[in-house]
């Protein structure tokens, strides 16, 4: 054993000091990426990858560790994974997450389970198309990681072991070409491997278990399947496989006059419609049991007080999704839901280590 | 004798080769055809969320969202006396979703068939919903920037056909807090339907058909038979008298212009 650390840390300096003999230039150092393949939920549409940022080992190792690094923030304490943590379903388990020098931010963090399948946008007001996209913003952000992002590409230029990974994931030549660009790549092909497809529901659905009672009476509550039982509407929205759709919606959370007056205007401040407003996207509620608290902007600490929420009815407006209607649900149906929402706990994913942080 | 007739099958072979590049040198000529939809609720032009309409009993409604599919669109070629179809798409989702002004609702909603054959045309066949074959599938079969990688109802194991979404005021106070919402889907709600009209396809060319919806002839059959959201203002596929009033209005609300 002794010997074997021993030849690890010669091999290892040997690297190092090849890296750092040969000056700037990686191209000694082998490019042989290796493509991944992801596996999917039944009955979801293949994922959209980048033709020019296709998955790869190397690519989504190297996002891996970026995820966890918190190189990519100003003060080097604030990394993606304390805001999306996977014990917690990828989220933060906060009302409001909390970035750069303890500042606060305005909504809750989204999951990012199974976020590489969402096609229209995303963040709770979908201003980034593409994951790729969206990784610029936490960095830049003041209240999240608040680097410049020239100031992080110099930081990984001249890391030690950053440029190797960077060319071993993207075949680049040389350090200067560490680049915001392919940051954004990594962390996004690294996202796109956080794929639930394991929960109990997913395992009932390919008839290797099968839902309790209560789950099974909860099931045919969500999706409206029995009109002996009360309707709870909530399939419009949460549709499986990903318990999300792409649109966005207001679902009533917050009281207002008019189309004008919500404390936060969500998709609106995007595309400047006042139907937009006070919309926000539809969450998946895979790992829901992890992920409190819920909405936007954590309003509602317990599963029951999401219920209570929907079943009121929500407030009105004039874009108040139609889907959101007073439901009749005594209090078994309510627990026979949540019974149900466990079943969407993916503890595969929760306890997956190629998820886990590296460091 | 006998070379004679070697240098004429030579010569014949030479020339059905020849004839075989002719072939390819000449492919089709085609041209594309735009299906434009224009919805309406009466006379006035469809619009979500930005218009109220009066409708029956005193009610006035608003609507966020109407959707339906089509199946199998098939150009009916001008061929006498038989009739022959070429496949224009197998599936086609007409979505007024994010028509909300009065200029999107002028533009209409577009479906674009390519590479039709040129020439001409007597008319349109298609079926209003999903066919039976396509309602098999589920939306793991397709990409998800396909029409069918959405508006699935797993526990049905089936497709939605149509959606109307949206919001009525009952009495008159200016408050639209009543939500109506009806999903309709099933083969039992697929609806055949002609459009006859000729038209022709140039080469290179493209065609516009255009189409009126009106949403309000979905609603009311006769001013004495529409659907009174004071009795119901949800239905998701278990009344068949709704599917099959929606289902049957639908397919007489679509007029080829």
């Amino acid at each position: 054993m002794r010997q074997l650390i021993v030849l690890l840390t010669i091999l290892s300096l040997t690297f190092v000091v090849c890296t750092r003999q040969s000056g700037n230039s990686l191209a000694h150092i082998p490019y042989r990426p290796t493509p991944a393949t992801l596996k999917k939920p039944d009955r979801q549409p293949d994922m959209l990858i980048p033709a020019d940022n296709p998955l790869t080992v190397e690519g989504i190792a190297l996002g891996r560790k970026l995820f966890y690094d918190p190189i990519l923030s100003a003060d080097s304490t604030v990394f993606c994974g304390n805001c999306h943590q996977q014990k917690r379903g990828f989220t933060d388990g906060k009302a409001v997450s909390t970035g750069f020098a303890g500042r606060k931010g305005v909504r809750s963090a989204m999951s990012l389970v199974n976020v590489g399948f969402h096609t229209q946008g995303l963040f709770w007001d979908g201003r980034a198309a593409t994951l790729e996209a969206q990784a610029v913003h936490p960095v830049q952000d003041t209240v999240e990681m608040n680097l410049d992002w020239r100031m992080a590409e110099q930081r990984l230029q001249r890391h030690d072991n950053y440029p190797i990974l960077f060319r071993q994931a993207f075949g680049i030549k040389n350090r200067s070409e560490i680049t915001q660009d392919l940051v954004v790549k990594a962390l996004a092909q690294f996202q796109r491997t956080l794929v639930s497809r394991d929960a109990k529901f997913d395992q009932v659905q390919r008839g290797e278990a099968q839902f309790t009672e209560a789950e099974a009476r909860g099931y045919a509550i969500f999706f409206d399947t029995s009109d002996e039982l009360p309707h709870s509407e909530c399939g419009h929205c949460h549709v499986d496989p990903l318990f999300a759709t792409p649109a966005f919606e207001n679902n009533g959370i917050q009281a207002v006059q008019g189309l004008h007056d919500f404390a936060d205007a969500g998709r609106g401040t995007i595309t400047g419609n006042r139907y937009d407003n006070g919309k926000f996207k539809v969450p998946t509620l895979r790992n829901i049991a992890q992920t409190a608290p819920y909405m936007h902007d954590g309003r509602f600490k317990t599963l029951d007080e999401v219920l209570d929420h929907y079943a009121s009815g929500g407030h009105f407006a004039d874009n108040l999704s139609p889907n959101v209607r007073q439901l009749r649900l005594g209090e078994r149906d309510k627990q026979d839901l949540i019974a149900f929402l466990h079943t969407l706990t993916d503890s595969v994913l929760l306890n997956n280590p190629a998820f886990a942080n590296p460091f | 004798m006998k070379k004679l007739l070697f240098a004429l099958v030579l010569v014949s072979m030479l020339f059905v080769t020849d004839s075989c590049n002719e072939d390819k040198a000449a492919p089709e000529q085609t041209g594309v055809v735009e299906l434009v939809f224009r919805g309406s609720f009466g006379n006035s032009p469809l619009m979500m969320y930005d218009r109220e309409y009066p409708y029956a009993a005193g009610m006035s409604l608003r609507f966020q969202l109407f959707r339906f599919y089509l199946s199998d669109i098939i150009l009916v070629q001008q061929v006498s006396p038989a009739k022959k179809g070429i496949l224009g798409a197998e599936i086609a989702l007409v979505d007024f979703k994010d028509v909300q002004s009065e200029a999107s609702a002028k533009d209409g909603i577009v479906i674009r068939l390519e590479n039709i054959p040129a020439g001409d045309y007597r008319g349109l066949q298609t079926g209003i919903g999903i066919s039976s074959k396509l309602n098999r599938t589920n939306p793991g079969d397709y990409d998800p920037l396909h029409p069918l990688s959405d508006n699935y109802w797993s526990a049905a194991m089936g497709y939605v056909f149509t959606k109307i979404e949206g919001n009525a005021d009952m009495n008159g106070d200016g408050v639209f807090d009543e939500k109506l919402t009806f999903h309709i889907g099933g083969d039992p709600f697929y609806r055949d339907k002609p459009f006859d009209k000729a038209f022709t396809v140039e080469p290179d060319g493209v065609t516009r058909l255009e189409f009126d919806v009106d949403l309000r002839r979905v609603l009311v059959a006769t001013p004495d038979d529409f659907l009174d959201f004071r009795k119901v203002s949800i239905d998701h596929g278990g009344n068949k008298n709704i599917g099959n009033f929606i289902s049957d209005n639908l397919a007489n609300a679509i007029r080829i212009r």
